[in-house]
């Protein structure tokens, strides 16, 4: 079975993408010397090379930070567990409770650029993010599962080790495992008493429970930080970035299994599936219920979302002015009202008309913002029989 | 019955082909001019690279807009294109007269595009009667002389395989398809049953392509009689929403199916087979199933299925999932797959080393058949042309 390919180095026949990539690299840094002088017209469309370097701003500016940014909270989230294992003490759990927070708002801040590290098969050709987010693969909940790994965990006399949790199925790991052992009792109760945690893990026989949470988020530290290395230095053993590989388009010469979609592809199918996910699963009633900080959550999937396409004030070129550019302010002006209802029914909790605006923004990353920036997603893709 | 008429015509052709041959005028094989246009001529002459040969013509619906349709080909050179005007879907190449190739209208069109591929011209054109569309498939008969085509009439949603003389493509015969919005057709290698994809799903062209039985969808695969219509056999999967649309038939009659699933219509979220076999001589159809990741990936959809008889291995394509999947189909084992933006196109080389599949941003890769691995030096990248879902090889038999 193919899957975890060794990298390959481009053969000479692939000459004319190694220039495609040489060439675009040079446009890019020009372009960006020239943005700021690029005059407003907008009988003028955009240009490739102006997407290019729009798109590199965002891989830049916006999606490489959420993942560094996810990597640095699992950081802080493991360095409280263990503090808190250090000193039991309530204020230490209710440190690590928010931190634990902190990391989920901080997944969901990436989850709308779900694709290239988080999507590294292992050798099961499982996806990196069931390991932190299984419900996000198929809206099924995984509490009650993590509950019964959680006390089979506790009853046994099995050693711990940083094996225990890498080898485990994605249905017990990642953030759900993590949000059961901080913010409830591992007994039948599940009591979300703070002094009833800090109890039992005061009381676990031989430190067990301390052992199981911090080989927890020891666990979701060292995928969060592959993530990260993915994006920024060494995307699957290559010795590059999966951002220089994407937008050089060499991924699928480098490497085997790689489809060889372009950035903006990559992008935006990646945005329909997190908004199809929204308006189809059970999100705001069924992620994080015990720690009760879903809206938040999805709150920080649609900043990252809205950052991506407004972009910065000092980016010279962002998704919505390309979109301007090509005469379609009113597509903008669409989004950016849909954006706002989105938003609207977070502030009012109510999951209904969250899920009717998330289906009308999957809705735009479908047609409006594709077909605004005159781009093809795959005729196959978007239409089949 | 109709078929004693089509007997009848068939005696007369025989009878003046036969004379035409004893005088030394022309026989079915050479009835083509030798002059070459393109690439296409140059490969029924063979007047081309042998190594150009070994891996054959493709032929693809193609384009992306009314203005840009076409029914394209290409080989190792320039690809070539024949506007159509309407979007095609599926092809097929007559097998007694290899110049003679088909291109039937994309769901709901009403058009066929026949085309001399040696000349590399349009021929003829043929259209539904009234009150009927096409499903983008169809397939000729053994001795080249019909046409079968998957229809629907529109007004009661019937499944109907029309058959068509070869000459001027008038319907000689209708009869029922034993199911719901039959899709992909062809013969069982006796070359008188009839495989039908029946997709179980209804539209109506004025509603476009939305689904208008969804609660009662009913997909199934239907052997039949190729030359009065009756049914022989029915096979249904035993997930409900499933619909049963592509399909290849093995030289040994084993029948692979790619499937599509009305998830919106589904009351879990599991995932179901998406790939199925149909064993020669078997009761009822074999699930073929991946690892879960791999199936979350498909989205519920598989595009084309190709038969590498040699190796009794499938390969489907999944263009949601820029996936190819394989499977040995004797044992139902998955063998691996292959990654690829907007895969849909596969089809098989001349030379059976290799599947060859397809993208709409103008790419083809070929995969080893003996180790489904992608032969990188064969790429090739055509950013002008937007391949559509399906796929042939252009056979230069006779």
């Amino acid at each position: 079975m193919k899957h975890n390919s060794t990298p390959k180095h481009p053969s000479a026949s692939k000459l004319r993408q190694g220039l495609t990539g040489v060439w675009l690299a040079g446009v890019t840094a020009l372009a960006s010397t020239l943005a700021g002088c690029l005059p407003s017209d907008s009988s003028s469309g955009p240009t490739n090379t102006e997407l290019d370097v729009a798109l590199k701003v965002a891989l830049n500016s916006t999606v490489v930070p959420a993942y560094e940014d996810l990597a640095a909270q699992a950081l802080s989230l493991d360095t409280l567990s263990e503090a808190f294992c250090a000193d039991k003490t309530a204020a230490n759990l209710t440190a690590a409770q928010t931190q634990w927070k902190t990391t989920q708002a901080a997944w969901f801040t990436a989850l709308p650029f779900n694709f290239g590290p988080s999507e590294i098969p292992d050798s099961s050709t499982t996806p990196a993010y069931w390991y932190i987010d299984s419900y996000r693969v198929r809206g099924i909940n995984e509490l009650s599962t993590v509950r019964s790994d959680i006390t089979n965990m506790l009853a046994s006399s099995d050693a711990i080790s940083d094996a225990t949790f890498s080898t485990k199925t994605y249905t017990k790991v990642g953030l759900v495992a993590l949000e059961s052992l901080l913010f409830e009792t591992a007994d039948t109760g599940h009591s979300t008493v703070s002094n009833d945690i800090v109890t039992e893990y005061a009381n676990s026989t031989d430190n067990r429970k301390c052992l199981i949470l911090t080989g927890h988020s020891a666990e979701l530290l060292r995928r969060a930080n592959a993530m990260s290395t993915g994006w920024t230095t060494d995307y699957r053993g290559t010795g590059q970035s999966y951002v220089d590989l994407l937008t050089q388009g060499t991924l699928d010469t480098v490497l085997d299994d790689e489809s060889g979609s372009d950035v903006m592809t990559k992008i935006t199918v990646a945005a329909q599936g997190l908004y199809d996910y929204f308006g189809k699963r059970d999100v705001t009633t069924q992620v994080a219920s015990v720690a009760g900080n879903v809206w938040d959550a999805v709150a920080a999937s649609l900043d990252a979302t809205e950052e991506l396409l407004e972009g910065h004030s000092q980016d010279a070129i962002t998704l919505f002015a390309l979109m301007t550019k090509r005469g379609n302010s009113q597509d903008v002006e669409t989004v950016r009202a849909n954006i706002a209802t989105l938003r609207t029914t977070i502030t009012n909790q109510n999951t209904t008309e969250f899920q009717a605006a998330a289906s009308v923004l999957d809705g735009n990353f479908k047609r409006e913002i594709p077909d605004a920036l005159d781009l093809s997603l795959g005729l196959n893709f978007s239409d089949g029989d | 019955m109709k078929k004693n008429n089509m007997t009848d015509l068939s005696c007369s052709r025989r009878s003046l082909l036969k004379t035409l041959s004893a005088l030394g005028v022309v026989t079915p094989a050479t009835m083509l001019p030798a002059t070459s246009h393109g690439w296409l001529g140059d490969w029924f002459s063979g007047r081309h690279a042998t190594a150009e040969k070994s891996t054959g013509f493709f032929l693809s619906a193609q384009g992306d807009s009314v203005e840009r349709y076409a029914l394209s080909w290409v080989n190792q050179q320039q690809p070539h294109s024949i506007n159509a005007g309407f979007r095609g879907h599926g092809l097929a190449q007559n097998p007694t007269r290899p110049s003679q190739v088909v291109m039937f209208a994309r769901r709901p069109g009403v058009q066929g595009l026949v085309i001399d591929a040696q000349q590399g011209q349009e021929q003829t054109r043929f259209r539904c009667a009234s009150g009927k569309h096409l499903h983008g498939h169809g397939v000729f008969s053994q001795d080249g002389q019909w046409l079968f085509t998957s229809e629907s009439d529109i007004a009661s949603g019937r499944g109907e395989i029309c058959v068509r003389d070869t000459d001027q493509f008038k319907v000689q015969q209708v009869f029922a398809s034993h199911g719901i919005g039959p899709h992909e057709i062809s013969l069982l290698p006796d070359g008188k049953t009839l495989v039908v994809a029946n997709g179980g799903l209804r539209t109506h062209p004025d509603s476009g392509r939305k689904v208008l039985n969804l609660d009662t969808m009913d997909s199934s695969l239907t052997l039949l009689n190729s030359e009065n219509g009756a049914l022989i056999q029915q096979h249904k999967l035993a997930n409900s929403k499933s619909s049963i649309r592509h399909l290849d038939v093995g030289q040994d009659g084993s029948v692979a199916v790619a499937i599509q699933v009305q998830r919106s219509a589904m009351t879990h979220p599991h995932t179901v087979p998406l790939a199925a076999v149909l064993s020669a001589g078997a009761s009822e159809l074999k699930p073929l199933m991946a690892p879960e990741p791999l199936m979350i990936q498909l989205k519920d959809y598989m595009g084309s299925v190709r038969i590498h008889n040699a190796s009794q291995t499938a390969a489907f394509t999944s263009p949601k999932g820029d996936l190819v999947l394989f499977w040995h189909l004797p044992s139902g084992d998955f063998k691996g797959f292959h990654a690829f933006h907007d895969v849909c196109g596969l089809t098989l080389s001349h030379d059976q080393k290799y599947f060859v599949v397809s993208n709409s941003a103008g790419n083809i890769r070929h995969l080893s058949t003996d180790t489904l691995e992608e032969q990188k030096t064969q790429r090739m990248d055509f950013p002008a042309m937007q391949w559509d879902n399906h796929m042939i090889t252009l056979s230069d038999r006779v």
